[in-house]
């Protein structure tokens, strides 16, 4: 069947797709062209009135990848099949469609520069926090032994020196180890926190503006 | 219909739909659409989740020169079905319950 109209819509459309897999575009696309030849939808028009722009379809198509893509995420997490490392590499790749999902919708187009400005700032903070504690870390570790090696080494001359400097030492190692799993933690909290906000922006852009159903088109 | 139809609904009246015969994606849809208000859009995310859940199977048939797409109901979608329809029982018991007040 020769329908140009058709293969421009689908050429528009899997130029919107790029980020599924190569198997994830060919069924999605699959689906819309035999859609588009039983539908008889010939023209642009006809195919745009019925399933909207193919930016338009991009974008619902994205946002359920997501939204599905996060939910399994945490029926997998319930069954304890999935790796720490999974899920964080999952969360990302939610994020990216999201934001994708956010670029593809016109309407959108401030929102989601501020989003992009939002995650950049965050992750520059994010990134800035973790060098300066490990800086943190490094130094004081690095004073800590030393102080202990300053006790050792004045131990005959001056007890209490030695007793104070090694005392001082220990201290500085012991909150160390209390720090590091403390600021792990709190990074973990702060990208589950950035998550949830993702999952609840690809939920809005997949369910808040919906094209309209057919019952209300008839109606209009 | 002024109620949002969930997606469980709709899948289970894909899986019902399905029981009687095989159905290819255009003719699916206009069936869903026949009897709830859903978008052209809403039937290839429901059609995927239930083909990798194991709920419905495809094959491909040679079609006035194209090949068509047809999705088969599997024993697991049948099961399936079975409890989307006990679920459904249940909430509407329940809410014919609260909201017709009939709960002497």
């Amino acid at each position: 069947m020769n329908n140009r109209a058709m293969d421009s819509y689908i050429d528009e459309f899997k130029i919107y797709l790029h980020q599924l897999s190569e198997t994830e575009q060919q069924d999605v696309i699959e689906f819309y062209r035999e859609y588009i030849i039983d539908a008889k939808l010939s023209t642009s028009d006809a195919i745009i009135n019925e399933l909207g722009t193919p930016k338009n379809l991009a974008r619902k198509v994205l946002a359920d990848y997501s939204i599905k893509m996060s939910e399994q995420n945490y029926q997998n997490i319930d069954n304890g099949h999935i790796s720490n490392n999974d899920r964080f590499k999952k969360n990302l790749t939610m994020i990216g469609l999201v934001l994708l999902a956010l670029m593809a919708s016109p309407i959108a187009l401030p929102i989601a520069f501020v989003v992009i400005l939002m995650l950049a700032l965050i992750i520059g903070l994010a990134i800035l926090f973790v060098l300066i504690f490990l800086f943190m870390v490094a130094v004081s570790v690095v004073s800590g032994i030393g102080a202990i090696f300053i006790g050792l080494s004045v131990i005959f001359q001056s007890f209490p020196t030695a007793i104070f400097y090694i005392g001082g030492g220990l201290a500085v190692l012991g909150i160390d180890f209390f720090l590091i799993p403390i600021t792990i933690a709190l990074l973990k909290w702060f990208f589950s926190v950035v998550v949830i906000f993702f999952r609840w922006l690809g939920k809005k852009l997949l369910h808040g503006r919906k094209t309209p159903m057919k019952g209300e088109k008839e109606n209009a | 219909m002024a109620i949002q139809v969930s997606t469980e609904i709709l899948e289970g009246s894909v899986l019902a739909l399905l029981t009687s015969e095989d159905y290819y994606g255009y003719a699916i849809t206009r069936k869903v659409q026949t009897v709830f208000p859903i978008s052209e859009s809403t039937m290839y995310p429901i059609l995927r989740r239930l083909k990798k859940e194991g709920w419905l199977s495809t094959y491909d048939e040679a079609y006035e020169g194209r090949n068509r797409r047809y999705y088969k109901i599997t024993d697991l979608g049948r099961d399936q079905l079975d409890r989307i329809r006990n679920n459904w029982q249940e909430l509407k018991t329940a809410t014919d319950t609260i909201l017709e007040g009939n709960n002497e």
